[in-house]
């Protein structure tokens, strides 16, 4: 099979030299969407980690078509990416609750707060192997991406102050989940910091910051915040 | 004890923002009454893209928020 050419962004972001490993928990809304923009700029060591079925409801905000409506959604993913850019990503189909062989980059895009926490306190807290923690929270109109080192103790105690449980979390009504252009943007901020911190400084053009929280509205604005 | 009017931003994100006069040391409390806000019960304050509560007294030019507890995906 043909390689993508990705002469376009290597000035930017050369997935050669990107070693990393990227696990993704969760390959819903923002999960499956951040999985397509990483594999789309040529990052193929992704793991990605799902243990439900694409339902037809998933369509509009998920990167899945009708046709994956019954498949493992990892499977719908892993079928979506080899179709798409010509390599497999490795899938597990799983409830997690650990990752014992975590390294790199860990995406935490699961629906559940106390999920999220327990997966981070259990696997990436304090690991000299993890690189960075990305988490994403969504509602209708806007999203939050956490972007931290899960071995700083600074970001670890800002991290915590803004977690809050299942209970404590604003219901979602059914009809009210956020829709495909808030989802996307979410994806493609919490992605792009992985690229940010990873990519060639651009002659002449101001670098930019991979900021700890970023706060989106689904009209793109966004406010951010830098917990050094 | 601070003296003086001090002036604050304040508005429930994502959405408009306005800016409030009231007297310095007034706590957030006070300025979200005067705002007409109301804080909900999975809502949190946010000072200048910290947490905050309603004791936590102002001293001029915050920027305070009312931000949901979302989680999603």
């Amino acid at each position: 099979m043909e390689n993508v050419d990705l002469w376009r962004q290597v000035g930017f972001f050369s997935p050669t030299d990107f070693k990393k490993k990227v696990h993704v928990v969760g390959v819903g809304a923002t999960g499956s969407h951040i999985v397509d923009t990483l594999a789309s700029m040529g990052i193929q060591n992704i793991v990605a980690y799902d243990f439900d079925v694409v339902e037809n409801h998933n369509i509009p905000n998920q990167i899945y078509y009708l046709e994956d409506v019954g498949k493992l959604k990892v499977v719908a993913l892993q079928q979506h990416i080899k179709r798409k850019m010509g390599f497999d990503i490795e899938v597990r189909n799983e409830k997690v609750e650990e990752i014992k062989d975590l390294s790199g980059y860990l995406f935490l895009c699961t629906d559940n707060m106390d999920a999220q926490k327990n997966i981070m306190l259990a696997s990436a807290r304090l690991n000299r192997n993890v690189d960075r923690v990305v988490e994403t929270r969504m509602s209708i109109k806007h999203g939050r991406v956490y972007y931290f080192d899960p071995n700083n103790k600074i970001h670890l105690k800002k991290w915590a102050e803004e977690w809050y449980s299942n209970e404590e979390s604003a219901p979602s009504p059914c009809n009210l989940v956020a829709i495909s252009a808030t989802t996307k943007l979410i994806a493609a901020a919490a992605a792009g910091k992985v690229v940010l911190e990873n990519a060639v400084p651009v002659p002449g053009v101001p670098e930019l910051p991979a900021y700890n929280r970023t706060l989106i509205a689904i009209d793109g604005s966004s406010v951010n915040t830098k917990w050094e | 004890m601070p003296t003086g009017q001090i002036f604050v931003r304040v508005g429930r994100y994502p959405g408009a923002v306005q800016e409030v006069g009231l007297a310095a040391g007034s706590t957030i409390a006070q300025l979200l009454e005067l705002a007409g806000l109301t804080l909900g019960a999975q809502e949190a304050i946010e000072i200048n893209g910290s947490r905050g509560n309603m004791q936590t007294t102002l001293r001029g030019d915050e920027s305070v928020s009312i931000i949901t507890n979302i989680k999603g995906n």
